[in-house]
């Protein structure tokens, strides 16, 4: 499997479990009345100023016989976590976690709380008002989070070179190995992965923003006042 | 509704002007960090210091702990202050042809030296050998495997599913380790199990870390703080074709003669004893 | 689908909050709704909308007493407070609240999911045409003008067949054409469902034809009636 290819198993992996996750974080977030939540939004957002190499080496250590993750994992399949893609995979969760949450975060916040009560009044439980009016009213967010979460964790290099093991075919992402051209003076061949790479992420970043577009604005109402 | 706006406007004001506030402060630290570097450097030298030169080494991964021996030594002497940032040898070469602005470069591997020289980035008659590494099986002192005992064989012990080299690609630790594990027969069934360090250091990491249950690293590494209390067992020289360990100074040098004092220091016989401390060797003869 | 028994709706609320310009407020108000439309006047301020999020559930309210009928719904010395989405209460917002991404048969339709779908389809086709928005009903909140969503809004909102039904001032904006016709249906509405419904407006003419009963508020307290006589023919002037 080229690194290309695994890169891109790598990001579709992340923004996959990354919304998943999200959802229900970003809901907790958007709608809780604690007086704390600003201690848990500071440490959703902690990814985003932490160095990847600090990232990766915690990661490291958690995921090593001694830390947290190695030892779940272990007692559950029985080999460790690093040099796994599901060690990267994880690594680049915690990485890109605030790229999924931040604007789901926002995109709920930004639902009119009028259609919210409107949606309780007519007998909606909280769960129905989430599936039926904030989900489908959010769909700016969510794409935005899937796309940021994938752009993020396909150029990811720090994390992946910390934890990654450098595996052709597991662990030997694209950008791992445009590095390890670059390290072996095959610049050709580092130019042609990095133009390949450039290339597939722009073409899906234009047709995911090109959806994004026609979404909002089908939902525009002329005489809604705010 | 109506409430509810002019709250929003009074907080909305109140919040810009706090957020005015903080980015106003914020660009006059900057802007004074950055007009006046020159008054931190000169406070921290000290006012002897203020004259002397400061030496900027790019010094290859295994030599960690080693340089930074040879660093205190040398400042001792009042030539010139070391400033050392350490990688990988591939990755300063690369850096190197393209402008990075370090005096000294200490590569794991004397073709990435002689390739400067050859062409034209090193000062002429710098390019030298100033060592020979040393490659050793390592693992955790609580590790399954007693690799001092068993060397070799605890490669093919069911319990060792990864084991660290450094990439053989463009890592010099890397290849011998290949080179080795060939010699010794055990490369293809060992392959599977192989993890590769981006450079020396972070090979050493892997294992430290036990992610990896045993690792082919720098003897240099080996015998360091973290590393001495682990099992370790020295590779037969033979195995692995000679690490040899090349150094130049650049010609973007901003203080040659430093330099070039610092390159004689570490070739001579007090640089040389405190290398083999480390685990280095020597070439029979000087190239 | 009418009520044979009339359930009329107690309200004993109080509730403290910070009004527009950070001025302490309370709302402390004891009422009875009997079936039929009640008109609730007062100048902005006073706490109608207030008292309608608490009947509704919305705001919850420092202590007291909502129920409808047999049924309690809050009560603060027993540490009963049923969730909104549990209240069978209709309430038509001052803004409009239609959902921009359904259009008018699902906004309707939002509230009866849980019937069949034979007798959902039923009581949407007679609403629709009871509010005469029949023509309109594939179409989008945003292809539909202000006048026809505040009809669906209200459609919306009678079509869960509700045990109380409020409403803040439900028609502004409209034109006064188009302020006779909802009125008409309202009408007409109320009296085929005898149940209690909280009218909140400024307009005297709404008030006259549909008022049953007045209440009024000032400050958050209800006006007495001695009061309410001298408005009342004011009103009538």
């Amino acid at each position: 499997m080229g690194p290309l290819w695994l890169s891109m198993e790598l990001a579709v992996t992340v923004a996959a479990l990354l919304l998943l996750i999200g959802l229900p974080v970003a809901y907790w977030l958007a709608f809780s009345k604690w007086r704390g939540k600003f201690l848990l939004e500071a440490v959703v957002a902690l990814p985003l100023v932490l160095p990847p190499t600090v990232l990766g080496f915690y990661a490291l250590l958690a995921m090593g016989p001694h830390g947290p993750l190695g030892k779940v994992w272990r007692a559950a399949f029985g080999h460790g976590l690093a040099f796994t893609f599901a060690g990267l995979v994880l690594a680049s969760m915690f990485y890109s976690f605030p790229f999924a949450v931040q604007p789901l975060m926002s995109s709920f916040e930004a639902v009119d709380r009028r259609l919210l009560n409107a949606s309780a009044v007519l007998g909606a439980s909280p769960w129905r008002t989430f599936r039926s009016v904030i989900l489908p009213l959010s769909i700016s967010g969510i794409i935005t989070a899937i796309v940021l979460c994938f752009a993020h964790t396909l150029g990811e290099f720090g994390v992946v070179l910390m934890v990654g093991g450098n595996l052709p075919g597991v662990t030997r992402t694209a950008s791992i190995a445009i590095y390890d051209r670059v390290q072996s003076l095959e610049y050709g061949e580092a130019n042609r992965m990095a133009l390949v790479l450039l290339i597939i992420s722009f073409s899906v970043l234009s047709v995911v923003y090109a959806l994004n577009r026609h979404a909002r604005r089908s939902l525009w109402t002329p005489w809604a006042t705010k | 509704m109506r409430f509810l706006a002019i709250n929003d406007v009074r907080r909305g004001k109140r919040f810009v002007r706090a957020f005015a506030a903080i980015t106003a402060c914020l660009l006059v630290i900057s802007l004074a960090g950055v007009c006046a570097p020159g008054a931190r450097i000169n406070a921290e030298q000290g006012p002897a210091a203020a004259s002397l030169p400061v030496l900027r080494v790019a010094a290859a991964a295994d030599l960690q702990f080693a340089m930074q021996d040879l660093a205190e030594q040398f400042e001792k002497k009042d030539i010139a202050k070391l400033q050392v940032t350490y990688g990988s040898s591939g990755n300063f070469f690369s850096q190197i042809q393209n402008g990075a602005p370090f005096d000294l470069f200490f590569s794991a591997d004397l073709q990435y030296a002689k390739k400067l020289d050859a062409a034209g980035l090193a000062e002429p008659g710098t390019l030298c050998e100033y060592a020979v590494g040393r490659l050793v099986l390592w693992a955790r002192a609580d590790a399954v495997v007693d690799v001092g005992k068993d060397g070799w064989k605890a490669l093919l012990d069911a319990r060792v599913e990864k084991i660290a080299i450094a990439n053989p690609e463009h890592a010099p630790y890397g290849k011998a380790a290949v080179a080795a594990l060939r010699s010794a027969g055990i490369y293809d069934q060992v392959k599977s199990k192989l993890v590769y360090g981006e450079n020396i250091s972070q090979t050493a990491q892997f294992v430290q870390s036990g992610n990896a249950q045993v690792g082919l690293v720098a003897l240099s590494l080996a015998v360091s703080p973290g590393m001495k209390d682990g099992k370790r067992w020295e590779v037969p020289a033979g195995a692995y074709p000679p690490i040899e360990q090349g150094a130049v100074v650049l010609r973007s040098a901003q203080n040659k003669s430093a330099a070039r004092a610092f390159l004689e220091f570490v070739q001579s016989a007090a640089g040389r004893e405190t290398l083999t401390k480390y685990g280095f060797s020597f070439a029979a003869q000087a190239k | 689908m009418g009520h044979e028994v009339a359930a009329p709706l107690l309200v004993r609320v109080r509730k403290a909050r910070e009004s527009a310009n950070r001025q302490p407020f309370v709302l402390d108000v004891s009422l009875e709704i009997p079936a039929g439309i009640t008109i609730l006047l007062g100048p902005s301020g006073a706490g109608k909308s207030t008292l309608l999020d608490c009947i509704a559930g919305l705001v919850r309210p420092d202590s007291g007493r909502v129920s409808v009928g047999q049924e309690l719904w809050f009560d603060s010395s027993q540490r009963i407070g049923v969730p909104v989405h549990q209240r069978r209460v209709g309430y038509v917002f001052q803004s409009l609240t239609l959902f921009p991404h359904l259009n008018v048969e699902e906004n309707i339709g939002y509230g009866i999911a849980h019937l069949p779908p034979r007798e959902r389809k039923a009581r949407i086709d007679e609403i629709l045409s009871a509010f005469r928005v029949a023509a309109l009903r594939q179409r989008k909140p945003a292809e539909i003008s202000g006048g026809e969503a505040q009809r669906v809004e209200l459609a919306r909102s009678l079509v869960t067949d509700p045990q109380v039904l409020l409403l803040d001032e439900p028609m502004t904006g409209l034109d006064e054409q188009l302020k006779a016709h909802i009125i008409e249906d309202l009408r007409a509405w109320r009296t085929a469902r005898n149940i209690p419904i909280l009218y909140v407006t400024h307009s005297k003419m709404e008030a006259q034809a549909l008022g049953d009963h007045l209440v009024m508020m000032r400050s958050g307290s209800i006006v007495p009636e001695q009061k309410i006589a001298h408005q009342r023919t004011q009103l009538e002037q």
